[in-house]
């Protein structure tokens, strides 16, 4: 016997310590017993089967899933129950790791599998209070006729796809991350909208503005930050009558707006996002005589792409677009009778209100001279390989109050909250079926969500532009700075009603467009507030465009979409120089980098080397101009008061160096000066990036959970900040569409990734080279299964 | 001897390629351990032809599947674990196989010479 106890102590030991996770640092390595099984682990990831098949799912009816040879599914079901249990399933199929990434970003349990590293995120995303607000958003969905048979089979389509995967079977990501899928929820898809409403929320500064305003003159404040591009072309064109009074006007409480914004932070918003684009152009300006749509979403690219391109079929609807794995239905596309996109209208719902506590338990708080409870709400936050963690969120009138630098003892007024009764299923089952402007209408004054210019084309040759989704109505004066919170007055009045939201139809320019501009000119009877960073330069030059441009075809349009022309550049560089000239600083080197840029036709096509030279020059130029402000930790002004800046010169003290009070700068020193650090930053830079603006942009589209060899890697592209073709390191856009409305309707896509979620996958990727080189693929609905022969096919046969 | 070693090799190859299909990774383990402890192997026979089963079946399974290996997966992974070759992930599939099969036909051989002794081999033992 006791021959066995060395042998059997050892083979256990072994095996348990192949078959426990190895925390590493703050990450973990797999159980190395099952992963690097060959016929389990991750040998076996390498080749996922693309063969047909078929299984028995909780269907009604038999479903067909064909697939083309880019390996979209087209979906053929009796009913839309059975339809998006389909789509749940080839969502889940593609995407679910994708899928629970992303909502348990929202949720605020991203630490429950990747332990500690991601603590400081859930804890943001708990004191925002995203999940509860999920949680009750799909209670309510309920409510509504219809929903839960929908919302049911969806939720049913992802867990058969998880319910149906062993280990061997898990995604690569979680093979390596040692931890398979969870059930789905309706609150799941309810996360799923509120991470699409936190990533469209862009439109406030409120703290920024705040600081600005206590630490600046009010002159300096004025000129830096006050007032609108009077070049703005607006997304509704000044030919629209506003014949309404608006409702709810009143005035905020007495008293100082603000209090205590003091910080020394600087603006931490992510200047990378640059924005979309969308148009719809009326059959009077085309070749063919039909109208022509095109949509551009912009988005943070990763792999897999964040959109799923999907076609589905049942006795009510034909549409083929792309869907958002985690939600049903088609988000952007077109039907047999009309096509639909979207862009941001990047307007302020978000609100931050100062909280005066009682005291530092911070449980009473001050409103209308009374204090009232704070609801407390802890919330457990379980992180991977340690102890779970309880953060008591206090809940105000407001909203959650957050305990993070800038915004610490500030409530969170956020349309993603408030609108949980709101049924958000309505209005993509509206506009899924709809075939004319008036179902359009009808579809859009159901989307409650962050702003969206929602743009619209049927067959019919209507073309039409619509601000949708809720547009808050504040106190006078509310709304762009941080608010006292200490009075019911602040509060907001209601929302703009739908049918006095920004829109129009049939416009007489024969052209509907935004590019995430202001939504409209000041003539409109509600104060709008809107994005910051989302500037008019791709919507001037879009409108420029559209304008002048006759008899379009498919081809112009696409050649549109990735127009790299640089508006800004086109206004600022020939005056930075000017004032270079006049300095008659350069020496024979420098003055070779300034013939380049006088040289350059304002194209920022990635094999050419003066934007290089010309971004970087901006950049020192700007920084040398606004030393005051990142002394200060204050935010600096659009890039179109940069402009106007540099227009009229030294009457501004922002050209004097703070540095050197022995000296007053002017602008053609502040130009000198840049210049040189550009040539002198550029001589450093490595080699590799030296070579043209691809190079030097180096964008890269990295994998959803950065693992990095699941990126692409460094690739060259076009286009940049304030160009219609925004792409930027690695936002950009996320979806080309662009769809001529003949009957049938003919469409024209593309998107940077490819079908499959699984970086082993053919799929992963195809579709990328083709979409960098300005490519698309042409899509006419396939609406009888029997008449086209498909790659593959999977088979839902009815329990 | 030779019979008895090559028949517990065949076994645990048949046993461990159709395990793993079906199985968790650790029953190829357990087969091993059964194996050895059925045919009475003793500890070098059991070390040797447990670890040298398992290495075949895990390498030959693991080569075959790198064929497939299109997107290159198995080298990005092992960038992921640490910058792992594709050679090194390959070496830690034989190291794990190899010690794996060597402990579970070291316990059986263990298990086999205690619960079913081999009376002809101990009889002039005892002598």
């Amino acid at each position: 016997m006791k021959r066995i106890i060395l042998p059997a102590l050892l083979f256990s030991g072994w095996l348990f310590l192949l078959s426990t996770d190895i925390p590493a640092g703050e990450n973990f390595l797999p159980a190395i017993g099952r992963f690097f099984s060959p016929f389990q682990g991750i040998w076996h990831s390498v080749h996922p089967s693309d063969a047909s098949f078929a299984f028995k799912g909780k269907t009604k009816q038999p479903v067909r899933i064909l697939f083309d040879e880019r390996d979209i599914p087209h979906i053929y079901a009796q009913s839309i129950e059975d339809a998006v249990y389909a789509e749940g399933y080839l969502q889940a199929a593609n995407r679910i790791f994708a899928m629970d990434i992303t909502t348990r970003a929202a949720a605020g349990r991203l630490s429950e599998l990747l332990g500690k590293r991601t603590l400081a995120y859930d804890q943001k995303a708990r004191e925002r209070g995203y999940e509860k607000s999920a949680i009750e958003k799909a209670k309510n969905w309920e409510n509504y006729e219809g929903n839960k048979a929908l919302i049911d089979a969806y939720v049913n389509g992802v867990n058969e796809y998880i319910n149906s995967l062993d280990y061997a079977d898990w995604p690569i990501e979680y093979k390596i991350l040692s931890h398979g899928p969870t059930p789905w929820t309706s609150v799941h898809s309810a996360l799923t909208f509120t991470s699409m409403a936190i990533a469209l929320c862009l439109g406030e500064s409120d703290v920024e503005y705040s600081k600005a305003r206590n630490k600046l003159s009010p002159a300096d404040f004025n000129l830096l930050y006050a007032g609108l591009n009077p070049k703005e072309s607006p997304v509704i064109p000044s030919e629209k009558i506003w014949d309404f009074k608006p409702a709810g006007k009143t005035k905020p409480a007495e008293g100082k707006i603000e209090k205590g914004v003091i910080g020394q932070s600087s603006d931490d918003h992510d200047y990378d996002l640059n924005g979309s684009n969308n148009w719809a152009v009326s059959g009077q300006k085309t070749a063919s005589g039909f109208p022509i749509l095109a949509n551009d979403p912009h988005l943070g690219l990763t792999l897999p792409n964040i959109w799923y391109e999907v076609e589905i079929h049942t006795p009510d609807i034909s549409v083929h677009g792309v869907s958002l794995p985690g939600l049903p239905y088609v988000v952007i596309g077109f039907t047999d009778s009309i096509a639909w996109g979207s862009t941001n209208s990047g307007q302020d719902v978000l609100d931050w209100y100062d909280i005066t506590w009682q005291d530092s338990s911070r449980h009473q708080y001050l409103l209308d001279g009374k204090y009232e409870a704070a609801t407390l709400r802890p919330e457990e936050i379980k992180i991977r390989g340690s102890k779970s963690i309880i953060d008591t969120i206090r809940y105000t009138r407001w909203g959650p109050v957050t305990d993070e630098g800038d915004h610490k003892d500030m409530a969170m007024k956020w349309i993603g909250h408030l609108r949980s009764e709101a049924n958000d299923i309505a209005y993509l089952q509206k506009i899924n079926k709809a075939k004319n402007i008036t179902d359009y209408r009808d579809a859009i004054s159901a989307f409650q969500y962050p702003a969206q210019n929602k743009v619209f084309a049927s067959t019919e040759g209507d073309i039409a532009i619509s601000v949708a989704g809720v547009l808050p109505i504040r106190p006078d004066g509310l709304g762009q700075y941080v608010t006292n919170g200490d009075s019911s007055k602040n509060d907001w009045k209601g929302y703009i009603p739908f049918a006095e939201a920004p829109y129009i139809i049939n416009p007489k320019r024969e052209f509907v467009s935004s590019a995430n501009q202001v939504p409209v000119d000041t003539t409109y009877p509600y104060p709008m507030l809107g994005a910051r960073y989302f500037e008019d330069y791709r919507g001037r030059e879009v409108n420029m465009n559209l304008d002048t441009m006759h008899h379009i075809t498919v081809a112009d349009i696409e050649a549109l979409q990735q127009n790299n022309y640089n508006l800004m550049a086109a206004e600022i560089l020939p005056l930075m120089l000017s004032a270079l000239r006049n300095g008659n600083c350069l020496n024979q080197e420098e003055s070779k980098y300034a013939d380049q840029l006088t040289g350059w036709n304002y194209q920022q096509h990635r094999d050419s080397l003066s934007p290089v030279y010309y971004e970087m020059w901006l950049d020192a130029f700007e920084k040398l101009t606004f030393d005051e402000l990142d002394t200060l930790g204050v935010m600096y002004p659009e890039d179109w008061k940069f402009v106007e800046l540099v227009k009229e010169g030294d009457q501004h003290h922002f050209f004097d160096i703070i540095s050197t009070p022995e000296k007053k700068e002017t602008l053609n020193d502040i130009a000198c000066i840049s210049f040189t650090t550009m040539v002198r930053n550029y001589n450093a830079l490595d080699p590799a990036r030296k070579k043209n603006w691809g190079a030097y942009k180096a964008s890269e589209i990295p994998h959803l959970a950065r693992f990095a060899p699941f990126g692409t890697g460094i690739i060259s592209t076009s286009g940049g900040r304030h160009i219609i073709n925004a792409m930027s390191k690695s936002h950009g856009p996320s979806w080309r569409m662009i769809v001529e409305l003949s009957t049938p309707p003919k469409a024209y896509v593309n998107y940077p990734g490819g079908q499959s979620g699984n970086p082993a996958s053919p799929h992963y990727r195809d579709f990328l080279e083709h979409f960098f080189d300005g490519k698309y693929y042409e899509v006419t609905m396939k609406k009888d299964p029997d008449n086209w022969t498909p790659a593959r096919e999977i088979k839902i046969t009815p329990l | 001897m030779k019979t008895k070693t090559i028949i517990s090799f065949l076994f645990m190859i048949i046993g461990l390629t159709g395990l793993g299909f079906i199985a968790p990774w650790w029953a190829g383990a357990v087969w091993v351990v059964l194996i050895a402890a059925i045919m009475r192997t003793n500890s070098k026979q059991g070390m040797f032809i447990g670890a040298f089963a398992f290495a075949v079946v895990w390498v030959a399974m693991a080569r075959y599947m790198s064929f497939e290996d299109g997107g290159d997966i198995i080298s990005k992974t092992g960038t992921l674990l640490g910058g792992l070759s594709r050679q090194l992930m390959m070496t830690v599939t034989l190291l794990l196989a190899f010690m794996t099969g060597l402990l579970s036909g070291w316990l059986g051989s263990a298990l086999g010479q205690t619960f079913f002794p081999d009376k002809s081999e101990s009889v002039p033992l005892e002598k």
